[in-house]
């Protein structure tokens, strides 16, 4: 038991390192329109992640904006390549849209580093049967 | 290099919200002579209370099985399997069939693992029409274009789950008679 204790007190401040917090914000243009949302993933160095995400597109209703489509649930990141400012990445939104509908949606996403810890990133993923386009701002909180 | 890193983001930013026209989103399905299942084969789940497309058939869609118990046996449209059901338990699909000398369209439906069947209307070949099914509590109401809905009642099925969707299948018993192809387009 002390060994353990000991090995994961030693370990945990490399492990707590090697790890990140990314909050993103974008658009999705979609076959049914544009979803406007955000997530926030746990990101390793190798770039895995996972974290939730909401999104949701915006229709007129008079002079009241309403949310519709509202898509939310579990995002995982695996990491296709990487260099210095350029990666791309790999992710599947498990979900549910309009709290009903269960969905998988793959995508594929290109990042480019504008500073250390911010940057962009366009992506185009499989929604509704038809190839969706995506553009993010990202921030590393930690 | 920062500059030209804001001035590709705000571009590539501006292209893909901007308003330029769609392009054509019709899709072909084509159901090969001897086959029932149509390619391309997609893994697609609904994502919404309602199943809206357009289609259009051609003359490939004119057929003759010399028998009436084969020719009005229902080719498949497009649907949805309903929450968590396998689609011979509980599903939601527009049907049609060559009978008569008309092209015919049905609502076809497995509720409760019984099958429901119920007349809509006739399309002509080469003309684009507008079909929805709509999801309710407790029914599917199919509309093709501006004619009377026509309701289905569900079967006891959950609320929330996976709705994989079902794309065109010919047949009934016999498969195509000759190559037959849709064109669709998915709006919602």
């Amino acid at each position: 038991m002390k060994k353990i204790l000991l090995i994961l007190f030693s370990t945990l401040p490399i492990i707590a390192s090697a790890q990140d917090i990314v909050v993103s914000t974008g658009v999705e243009k979609t076959v049914g329109g544009n979803q406007y949302g955000g997530s926030m993933m746990y990101e390793t160095k190798k770039f895995w992640g996972a974290g939730p995400f909401c999104q949701a597109g915006v229709s007129k209703s008079g002079s009241e904006n309403l949310l519709n489509d509202f898509f939310y649930g579990i995002a995982l990141q695996a990491p296709i390549a990487r260099c210095e400012k350029i990666s791309f990445v790999a992710i599947i939104r498990n979900g549910f849209v309009n709290e009903k509908y269960f969905a998988v949606v793959p995508s594929v996403e290109t990042r480019i580093k504008l500073t250390p810890k911010a940057g962009v990133a366009i992506g185009t993923g499989l929604r509704s049967g038809y190839p969706s386009l995506s553009a993010k701002l990202f921030i590393r909180l930690f | 290099m920062k500059q030209i890193n804001f001035l590709v983001t705000g571009l590539l930013w501006i292209s893909i919200v901007g308003c330029e026209p769609e392009d054509d989103l019709f899709r072909e399905f084509l159901m090969r002579e001897g086959e029932h299942y149509s390619t391309t084969r997609i893994v697609q789940s609904l994502q919404s209370n309602s199943l809206t497309f357009d289609a259009k058939f051609d003359g490939s869609a004119q057929y003759d099985f010399q028998e009436d118990g084969f020719q009005d046996s229902k080719n498949k449209l497009l649907g949805f399997a309903d929450c968590n059901s396998l689609h011979h338990e509980n599903s939601a699909r527009f049907a049609w069939q060559w009978f008569n000398d008309q092209l015919e369209i049905y609502a076809y439906c497995y509720v409760n693992t019984q099958r429901v069947e119920k007349f809509i209307g006739v399309v002509s070949i080469d003309e684009i029409n507008h079909y929805e099914i709509f999801i309710t509590r407790d029914n599917y109401i199919f509309q093709l274009n501006h004619n009377e809905p026509v309701l289905i009642e569900r079967g006891n099925v959950c609320n929330g789950g996976l709705y994989y969707m079902l794309w065109p299948y010919f047949g009934g018993t016999l498969p195509a008679p000759h190559n037959v192809t849709i064109q669709l387009r998915i709006v919602n």
